[in-house]
């Protein structure tokens, strides 16, 4: 029986052996550029508009009531609806945004990442192709703009997050070629916009008109806007990559993905009762279709090949 | 006016100078297209009493969607050096799907075919690829309409049909070799601007209904409901890929 010793010697003696043969078909090649990525939202039903039901949260013409003389109101003019869909008439259903809406934002990322694959490459020129597997993984670093969104509804930050792909290497002298599949997290926070704002700013004239609490309905009294995060959500994409060397070193690459659908979700929410989501972050979150259609260009170096 | 014999014989020149200098190709890709509106707007309560005051805020919608394309194009390439020259192409774009909900569910917009025209340099590597860089004018022709039912303008009944804008893409592209004559080609262009389209203002506005398609330049005593800009700007990021049929070829 051989010692425990002997056969540890022995390992690393068979891994030294075959370390050489392994290692010079192994390619870990670095790559930096920017991302452009076309977020695109939709959503999987009518979607409801921030609304509140409630009757004291509708804007009354002041001069509209009329008493008796035991100081009674005896008649209420018709509440006016203050932005139709924002902000619906007494008694009107809320407003719906339909089915086959979409929108989006553009985001503009630096990329920074590595591939690598396992190809023992052939002598040049050479007629055939060659095939090997092939990994990316990625960073990509916070979007410095914020997104106008959902029509001034909300603002989008983008924040660094990460991906990771893998596929098919076609290559042939030095031209490359990759097919493949992977994801990203996305990730970003979402906060009230332009038309909150709009709401919160209404300021009426004393004698004609009173309104009720509709600042603490869209904003924080300290006037910052209301924010919720976005779970890291995680979005498959099919991926094209051409690539092709232009010196020792260096590699140009453009990397195209066609984004599939997911759903997000939120966290750290603000009080339901901002109507941020109109009412209910969940069913917004459920109803909402993401898609992240990208191109990165960049170069990669032959840095670390063998 | 020329003879035949002399139009034999330019024709021939003319004819002999493409061949010898100029590389003819044909192209046809397809990809996804990231369309975005940029309006400025006001956003006020809508309300029926000139008595109230209102502290407007006047921001940016940019209402996005993203469509299918398919494009095709003839391309003419100019070679400057062994490995460096110049190229120019003329096409057009159509849309898949030509037809969009936008802003809330407040529009509709709806695209139509668009002629491109390309220029830029590229750089041949010696393995047989092409790596390209250059700038891609679109007109983009479209109607637009709103749906009564939207988020930001409800109720508002207008239709606009023809309107064009112009815009400009910052185009960056890579061509692989597949034979001597054939390449596939990977291409990203990213949305300039170019220039505001005018939305023509309905001649049926009133103060107390509708305002839409109206320059909002009275700030002081803002008209009643959501004002939105006369004008437009269009930006497009597109993704696309393709082939190209080298016609005549100055490197064989």
């Amino acid at each position: 029986m051989l010692s425990r010793g002997y056969k540890t010697i022995s390992l690393l003696g068979t891994l030294a052996l075959l370390a050489p043969h392994s290692i010079a078909k192994l390619h870990i090649q670095p790559k930096i550029g920017f991302m452009a990525s076309m977020l695109q939202l939709g959503q999987s039903d009518s979607q409801l508009l921030p609304h509140h039901a409630e009757d004291s949260l509708i804007f009354r013409t002041y001069g509209g009531e009329t008493k008796d003389g035991d100081g009674k109101v005896t008649n209420i003019a018709p509440s006016q609806g203050a932005n139709a869909a924002y902000f619906p008439e007494e008694n009107a259903l809320p407003g719906s945004v339909s089915k086959d809406n979409q929108d989006g934002a553009s985001l503009l990322q630096y990329y920074a990442g590595v591939q690598v694959s396992y190809l023992e490459e052939n002598l040049r020129p050479s007629d055939s192709y060659q095939f090997a597997p092939v990994i990316n993984a990625y960073v990509l670093v916070e979007d410095g703009t914020q997104a106008n969104i959902y029509s001034g509804a909300y603002k989008l930050d983008s924040l660094t997050t990460g991906g990771a792909d893998m596929g098919l290497l076609i290559t042939n002298n030095g031209n490359n070629l990759q097919l493949g599949a992977g994801g990203r997290f996305y990730r970003g926070e979402i906060s009230t916009g332009d038309l909150f704002q709009a709401m919160k700013f209404v300021n009426l004239d004393q004698t004609g008109v009173v309104y009720n609490s509709v600042k603490t309905l869209f904003a924080k009294e300290d006037n910052k806007p209301y924010t919720a995060t976005i779970t890291p959500l995680f979005m498959p994409y099919a991926y094209v990559e051409y690539s092709t060397e232009v010196g020792d070193v260096a590699i140009a690459f453009i990397k195209t993905s066609y984004g599939f659908e997911s759903t997000p979700e939120f966290d750290d929410l603000p009080d339901t009762t901002t109507q941020m989501f109109s009412g209910d972050a969940e069913s917004f979150a459920s109803n909402s279709i993401w898609q992240i259609h990208s191109a990165a260009v960049g170069i990669q170096a032959r840095m670390f090949d063998e | 006016m020329l003879s035949t014999k002399s139009l034999g014989i330019t024709t021939i020149v003319i004819s002999s100078f493409f061949t010898q200098a100029i590389t003819i190709s044909a192209n046809i890709a397809g990809g996804t297209e990231h369309v975005t509106l940029e309006h400025r707007v006001a956003f006020k309560p809508r309300y029926t009493t000139e008595t109230a005051k209102y502290a407007t805020i006047y921001g940016k919608i940019l209402p996005n969607h993203s469509q299918h394309v398919a494009s095709a194009d003839v391309r003419g390439e100019y070679q400057y050096s062994d490995n460096m020259g110049f190229y120019g192409a003329i096409g057009a774009v159509m849309p898949v799907e030509s037809e969009h909900t936008i802003s809330q569910g407040s529009f509709q917009i709806q695209h139509h075919v668009r002629p491109t025209l390309q220029v830029g340099g590229y750089y041949k590597i010696q393995s047989g690829s092409y790596i390209e860089a250059g700038a891609n004018l679109s007109r983009l022709p479209f109607d637009l309409k709103t749906t009564q039912s939207g988020g930001v303008f409800p109720s508002f009944d207008i239709e606009t049909n023809d309107l064009a804008s112009y815009t400009l893409n910052a185009n960056i592209g890579l061509s692989l070799p597949i034979s001597e004559s054939l390449l596939t080609t990977l291409s990203f262009g990213y949305g300039l601007g170019f220039q505001d389209t005018a939305l023509p203002v309905a001649s049926d506005i009133s103060i107390n209904n509708v305002t839409l398609l109206v320059e909002p330049t009275d700030t002081t005593n803002p008209k009643l409901g959501n004002l939105m800009s006369g004008k437009t700007a269009l930006t497009l990021n597109r993704i696309s890929i393709g082939v190209r049929y080298n016609i005549t070829d100055i490197y064989n």
